[in-house]
C-alpha cells in the first residue's frame, strides 16, 4: 500500500513537474486574471515576461506599464501626515530603501506574495493581495 | 596562430558568459567558481568600461564612490541586492566622532588619542594600530562631509559601551538610512552610474596581474545564484571592494566559530555573505581575524533581527537603565561595558540544561523619552509596559523584593557617582525612581565581522605571501580585518566604513588610468 502510494505520488510529481512550465497552468492572482488572459483565453506571459523563450522575473517596467511608477505607487499607499505608530509604515516609500526596491521581491505573481521589510519587521499589511 | 586565435576567440566566449560558461556551471559548480576567480587576458572586450568600480552601497562603498567622484574619477557602484545600503541603511546609524562640535558644546574633552585607546582596550590590544589611527584621526573631518552631504544629526552626544565618554553622534532617523539616502542621491546627481542587482563573480586581471576589471552578473535576483546575465565592467584605475561582513552566511561563519549556528538570529540583512571575500581570497587577499564575529548585546529574542529592541537598549535601557537576571532580580554585569564583554555576560544566562533563561532589561520614561522605536516595540510586544516595579517583577516572573532591593542598591550607587559592584561608567547614570517601567528580554545575535582582508593605509588590498599590493584592489569598511580587534566599539563601524571608503576612493582615483577595451 504504501509502495503504492509513493508510486501513485510520484507519478504525480512528473506529471505536476511537467505540467508547470506550460503556460495556462501558471497560477495568476484572481485580480489579474482577465487582463492577462488573450482573447484565445491562454495566459498570455508576454504580457510580464516579454517575448523571450528563457522566462525571467519581470522587471518592474513591466509593473508599471499598468501601475504607474513607483511614486505613483508610492503615492496611493501614502501615509496620513498626522499618523502615529498605529498606522503601518508606507511599504512603497521605504525609511531604508524609498521607493528603490522592485515589485516582485513582494508581489509574486505565481505564489504566495511576501512583505520584503518583513525579513526584520513585524508590519501587518492585511490588504496586501496574495 | 589560428590555434591561438581559437582560443582568444573562445576565452572571450568564456568572459562573455557563452554557452562554454553554461556548461561549465553544470559541470562543476565548485571549478567553475575556482577557475573564474581570475582571468587574465590583455584583450579583454569590456561591455562597460569606467575608472573606478565599487562594490558594495554601503557606507564604505558610498562614501567611497563620491570621494572618487568628487576626484574627478568616472565611478559605477555595483550591488548584488535589490536595494542600495546593504547592512548600513538598516542600521542604527551611530557613529563615533572624535571632537565633534557637539562634544565642544557640551564641554567633552576627546581627543583622537582618547578613541585610538578605547578602540584598542575594547580590540583586547589586536587591532591594526596604524589602520586604527588612520579612522579615529579622519571623524571629525568626514562627520562634517557627511553634514554636507545633507545628513541630520540629532543635536546631542550619547554615551555608547565600551566608550570613556559620550562621543556618538545619531542621524534624526536613528538609521543608518539617513546616511545612506543622502549619499545615494548625492551619487545619482553626480552621475555616478548605481547599480542593483549586479552580483560579482570574479575579478578579472591582466597579464601584470592588475585588477582591471570584474566579471558580473546584470539582473540578478538574490539569491537565486544562475540569474542574470554575465557581463565584464571594467575599471580604468581600480576595483574597491566595500562589500561588507558574512554575519548572515551561517555555513561561512560555523567555520570560523562552531558555537555561531542557526539557531543564533543575526542583526544582518540576508545578503551578509561570504562570495566577495572569497573572490578577494583566490587573487591572494590576506584574510585576518576571520574567526572574530560580534554578537550585539542589545537585541531581543522576540522580534526578528536589529527590530525595536536594539534601538531602544541602547539608547534607553543600557545608559539609562540596568539589566537583571530575571531569576534573581540582581545585576550581573557592566552595561555600558564593550558589546563583547556585554554578549558574553548574557550568554552565561542558562538553565541546567543549557537553554537560555533570557535577562530583563528595564527603565522608565524619563530613561526612554529619547527612545524613536518605544512606541513600535510596544506595538509588537517586543518592549512591554509596567506602571510600578511589582507589576514589572509580575509580568517577567522576577521575584518582585529582590527587584525592588536592586533598583534601591542601583538608586544608591547613581547617587554615589560610583558602581561598586560592577564598575559601570556613571557620567550619564541616572535614579530609577518612577515609573511607567518599560523591559525587555534580551539575548544577543551576530552583529559584525571584525575580520576581512588586510589593507593598508592606502587601503589597498595586500597579498598573503608578499604582503604588497593587489594593484588594482582597494576594500574598506568591514570587507576589511584587524581595524577593530576582537571587538569593535558601537558606532564605530560608520566611523570606518566612511573614513576608510574616501580614503580608498580618494586613493583609487589618484591612480594611473589603463587602456582597456569597450565594445
Amino acid at each position: 500500500m504504501f509502495k503504492n502510494l509513493s508510486a501513485l505520488s510520484l507519478t504525480l510529481f512528473i506529471a505536476f513537474a511537467l505540467v508547470v512550465p506550460a503556460a495556462n497552468a501558471m497560477k495568476l492572482k484572481e485580480y489579474h486574471q482577465e487582463i492577462m488572459t488573450g482573447d484565445d483565453g491562454k495566459v498570455e506571459c508576454a504580457a510580464c515576461h516579454g517575448d523571450a523563450k528563457r522566462k525571467t522575473i519581470p522587471e518592474v517596467s513591466a509593473c508599471e506599464a499598468c501601475h504607474g511608477t513607483s511614486d505613483d505607487v508610492a503615492e496611493l499607499t501614502k501615509r496620513p501626515a498626522d499618523a502615529g505608530h498605529s498606522v503601518e509604515p508606507n511599504p512603497h516609500d521605504s525609511l531604508h530603501y524609498g521607493t528603490e526596491l522592485a515589485c516582485s521581491y513582494c508581489h509574486q505573481e505565481h505564489k504566495e506574495s511576501k512583505v520584503y521589510c518583513n525579513q526584520c519587521h513585524e508590519f501587518e499589511y492585511p490588504d496586501m493581495k496574495r | 596562430m589560428s590555434d591561438e586565435k581559437g582560443l582568444n576567440q573562445s576565452r572571450r566566449q568564456l568572459l562573455k558568459g557563452g554557452a562554454a560558461m553554461a556548461v561549465a556551471g553544470i559541470g562543476s559548480v565548485v571549478a567553475g567558481a575556482a577557475s573564474a576567480a581570475c582571468v587574465s587576458d590583455e584583450k579583454v572586450m569590456f561591455d562597460e568600461v569606467v575608472d573606478v568600480i565599487v562594490v558594495g552601497s554601503g557606507f564604505a562603498g558610498m562614501s567611497a564612490a563620491l570621494q572618487a567622484r568628487e576626484s574627478g574619477a568616472s565611478v559605477m557602484v555595483i550591488d548584488k541586492m535589490p536595494v542600495f545600503g546593504g547592512n548600513s541603511t538598516i542600521n542604527g546609524g551611530a557613529m563615533a566622532v572624535a571632537g565633534s562640535p557637539l562634544q565642544k558644546r557640551e564641554g567633552i574633552e576627546d581627543s583622537v588619542d582618547t578613541m585610538v585607546a578605547d578602540m584598542l582596550e575594547s580590540g583586547r590590544g589586536m587591532n591594526d594600530v596604524e589602520m586604527l589611527k588612520l579612522v579615529c584621526n579622519g571623524t571629525a573631518e568626514s562627520c562634517e562631509w557627511l553634514t554636507e552631504h545633507g545628513v541630520k544629526w540629532k543635536p546631542f552626544v550619547q554615551h555608547f559601551g565600551g566608550h570613556s565618554i559620550p562621543r556618538v553622534l545619531q542621524t534624526v532617523e536613528s538609521s543608518g538610512a539617513g546616511i545612506i539616502r543622502p549619499l545615494v542621491s548625492a551619487a545619482k546627481k553626480q552621475g555616478i552610474h548605481m547599480r542593483k542587482q549586479t552580483k560579482l563573480e570574479s575579478f578579472i586581471k591582466n597579464d601584470e596581474g592588475r585588477v582591471i576589471g570584474v566579471q558580473v552578473r546584470e539582473g540578478y535576483y538574490f539569491p537565486k545564484e544562475r540569474t542574470g546575465k554575465m557581463r565584464n565592467l571594467g575599471a580604468r584605475k581600480g576595483v574597491i571592494m566595500a562589500t561588507g561582513g558574512f554575519g548572515r552566511d551561517i555555513e561561512y561563519r560555523q567555520m570560523q566559530q562552531p558555537e555561531m549556528n542557526s539557531e543564533l538570529d543575526s542583526t544582518n540583512h540576508a545578503g551578509a555573505t561570504s562570495e566577495a571575500l572569497k573572490q578577494m581570497m583566490l587573487i591572494g587577499a590576506n584574510p585576518i581575524h576571520l574567526d572574530q564575529i560580534q554578537l550585539g548585546p542589545w537585541a531581543s529574542p522576540d522580534e526578528k533581527g536589529f527590530g525595536t529592541a536594539s534601538q531602544f537598549n541602547t539608547i534607553a535601557t543600557y545608559p539609562s537603565g540596568i539589566v537583571v537576571d530575571s531569576r534573581t532580580g540582581e545585576r550581573f554585569f557592566n552595561e555600558l561595558a564593550d558589546r563583547k564583554a556585554r554578549a558574553d555576560a548574557i550568554m552565561t544566562r542558562r538553565d541546567d540544561k543549557g537553554h537560555p533563561v533570557y535577562p530583563i532589561g528595564f527603565t522608565n520614561a524619563e530613561g526612554a523619552k529619547d527612545a524613536q522605536t518605544l512606541d513600535w516595540g510596544l506595538k509588537y510586544k517586543v518592549i512591554q509596559k509596567a506602571e510600578t516595579l511589582d507589576e514589572l517583577a509580575k509580568l517577567y516572573g522576577i521575584p518582585a523584593k529582590a527587584l525592588i532591593a536592586q533598583v534601591a542598591r542601583w538608586n544608591k550607587a547613581v547617587a554615589a557617582g560610583k558602581d561598586g559592584e560592577f564598575g559601570r561608567p556613571m557620567q550619564k547614570a541616572m535614579k530609577l525612581e518612577q515609573g511607567p517601567w518599560y523591559g525587555v528580554r534580551m539575548w544577543p545575535k551576530v552583529h559584525y565581522c571584525m575580520g576581512g582582508v588586510r589593507v593598508n593605509t592606502h587601503s589597498q588590498v595586500l597579498h598573503l605571501v608578499t604582503d604588497k599590493p593587489i594593484e588594482g584592489l582597494f576594500a574598506a569598511g568591514e570587507a576589511t580585518g584587524g581595524i577593530h580587534g576582537a571587538s569593535r566599539l558601537g558606532a564605530c563601524a560608520v566611523a570606518e566604513g566612511v573614513v576608510t571608503g574616501r580614503n580608498a576612493g580618494r586613493i583609487c582615483s589618484e591612480a594611473q588610468r589603463i587602456r582597456l577595451l569597450e565594445s
